[in-house]
């Protein structure tokens, strides 16, 4: 038998253990309807489309520099705005095992000066000291293909 | 579908051979975990000692723990007399069936996983060394040169041997390092208290978006971040039945060792794990394993050169002259706490849970609060402003303590109303509900 106060107290354990659990629920139901929205409405679309929804013109720019240029070539990535530092980011990962550094401007590719990507100003770097990479990519986010390879 | 299988079978052969070895008990959330902490190590081992990374050795790995089957039987969990009911479970499986279908369906699309921790993966296969060009500036642009390895090593690892596109391959990893996060709450959570309890729990911890939605951090992403959890919840778990058994559990030190060799966090993490356990468990054994790993991250270290790495030496002296930072980086964290949109009420059913059962919770409590306080001043010290950085990366610090949050959660309802969460019909003593004997004892479980 239990007493009332075990009863109330047991009531309001399983009424917090309740409101708890449908508040991580709301919470990460809500923060999938985007997904599960997105899934229904391309669900007859191969892998590929929704790719290229989801990663936008970035990965097709890969795409299409991984087919221009060799696994071995050495890539110059220069930004054309700071806006750029992103999309730069990402095409020195995809691109990979291709050997690429970032340039913020044509003037620091001449210079062979490699960008600063964090403002952290007590980041530790080591001095690597690198020829200047022969095949260039112009990295502008606001053009409509992102990157292109061009003669230097 | 292969890439998955491969994961699961890769690591989890890996973790149940040596757990069997090693005479723990198997579970599979605990043989994914442990064949991710244990491969990455040798892999990690093997690259400090400059020994090549090839898909060969990659296999051997799992070779070489399925010894542990020949000399010994799988130890299985122990039974539980308590079945929980169908629907949290339901529940939790169809917050992990998200993840999966985001996973099988959707590429991954994170900002780190894909540029950082993903890259030192593909490199580390490609190079077959963990000290290659691509450590020494020659490959694509290296950040954190000196970040620890174990996560890039285990995908490396899926990559050499899968061979397909590597963001596909790895994703698998963070998948299953989600689901094994909330299966070893599960567990560990079920066995302090019920399983009821273990498994509402687990519910709560499923449905976080931090854990299956955000898109920095969570398993739909290739951070480091939510393998950490899972290797920190099991720490706390072994940690928990130390301080209730007085049973030291042979695992804890390896689960420290691998929070170590997973990121730079890992380090402090470690130190305070291991001051909290040797005061109950003053052993070699609890200190061998790290110290080892720590070893092996400084040897490596020692061996490739800095690339927008910390600069903890210059940081840490600046730390007298930033301490006005502290107050706004705590509330920073604090503040994301209670984000209800990100946390539900997780932290502060969390905070209630510590405070209603602090006598039986305070062994993880107390180095809950150290490494909260350590993330606050790593907020305080760095030259980024503390609000800016707060919202990139506070809800990551906070999922690394995801697993002992649940388990506060859980013992604060053990000990403030058990008996409608265990099985019914089913009733015990006040003096189990909470109080010392509570301590002793585990009704949840036969023994």
């Amino acid at each position: 038998m239990t007493s009332m106060s075990d009863s109330l107290r047991i009531a309001w354990t399983r009424g917090i253990v309740a409101v708890v659990v449908a508040s991580a629920m709301a919470a990460g139901l809500s923060s999938e309807r985007q997904t599960i929205t997105f899934l229904w409405h391309t669900r007859f679309m191969p892998y590929g489309e929704r790719r290229a929804i989801l990663l936008g013109p970035v990965d097709a720019a890969a795409a299409r520099i991984r087919s221009q240029l060799p696994e071995s070539a050495d890539i110059a990535l220069i930004m054309t705005a700071p806006a750029d530092r992103d999309a730069a980011v990402f095409l020195n990962a995809m691109l990979y095992p291709r050997r690429s550094r970032i340039f913020e401007s044509w003037d620091a590719y001449r210079a062979n000066d490699d960008a600063m990507l964090y403002r952290d100003a007590h980041a530790l770097n080591a001095a690597v000291v690198l020829p200047r990479p022969p095949n260039v990519v112009i990295v502008d986010s606001a053009s409509t293909g992102v990157a292109r390879v061009v003669q230097p | 579908v292969i890439a998955l299988l491969l994961t699961i079978c890769y690591f989890g052969l890996i973790g149940a051979g040596v757990l069997t070895l090693i005479g723990a008990e198997v579970t599979p959330a605990k043989s994914f975990l442990f064949g991710m902490g244990v491969g990455g190590t040798l892999l990690f081992a093997a690259g400090a000692a400059h020994i090549a990374l090839t898909p060969g050795r990659f296999l051997a790995v799992v070779l070489v723990a399925s010894v542990g089957f020949f000399f010994r039987r799988p130890r299985p969990a122990a039974a539980t007399r308590d079945r929980p009911s169908p629907l949290p479970l339901l529940l939790a499986a169809v917050a992990m069936a998200l993840v999966f279908a985001d996973a099988a369906l959707l590429p991954l699309r994170d900002y780190d996983g894909r540029t950082f921790w993903t890259l030192k993966g593909k490199a580390i296969a490609h190079e077959r060394s963990i000290s290659g060009p691509f450590f020494f500036g020659l490959g694509a642009r290296n950040l954190h040169n000196h970040y620890p390895l174990l996560v890039p090593l285990d995908e490396a690892a899926i990559i050499s041997i899968h061979g397909g596109n590597a963001e596909d391959d790895v994703r698998w990893i963070f998948v299953l390092c989600g689901v094994a996060l909330v299966l070893l709450v599960v567990e560990g959570v079920a066995a302090a208290t019920s399983p009821a309890i273990g498994t509402w729990c687990a519910v709560v911890v499923a449905f976080l978006p931090q854990v299956i939605s955000r898109p920095e951090g969570s398993a739909i992403s290739a951070y480091a971040d939510l393998p950490l959890a899972a290797f920190i919840a099991a720490a706390f778990f072994d940690m928990d039945e130390l301080y209730r058994s007085g049973r030291a559990p042979v695992t804890l030190p390896f689960w420290i060792a691998f929070i170590v060799l997973t990121k730079n966090e890992g380090m402090i993490v470690g130190v305070i794990l291991i001051v909290t356990a040797l005061a109950r468990w003053r052993s070699l054994k609890l200190v061998l394993p790290p110290a080892v790993a720590v070893v092996i991250l400084l040897l490596w270290r020692y061996s490739v050169p800095d690339a927008y790495d910390e600069n903890y030496a210059a940081l840490v002296p600046l730390l007298p002259e930033r301490l006005h930072r502290i107050g706004s980086a705590a509330g920073a964290l604090l503040a994301r706490m209670f984000e209800v949109t990100t946390w539900g009420l997780f932290w502060p059913a969390a905070i209630a849970g510590a405070v209603v059962s602090f006598r039986r919770v305070r062994a993880l409590v107390l180095p809950m609060v150290c490494i909260l306080a350590a993330y606050v001043l790593a907020y305080a010290v760095t030259s980024w402003n503390i609000a800016e950085l707060a919202s990139v990366s506070a809800d990551r610090l906070l999922l690394h303590l995801a697993g002992p949050a649940a388990m506060t959660i859980g013992l604060g309802a053990w000990t403030y109303g058990p008996r409608f969460l265990v099985a019914r019909g089913r009733t015990f003593p006040r003096e189990q509900r909470g109080g010392p004997a509570a301590v002793e004892g585990n009704p949840g479980r036969s023994r």
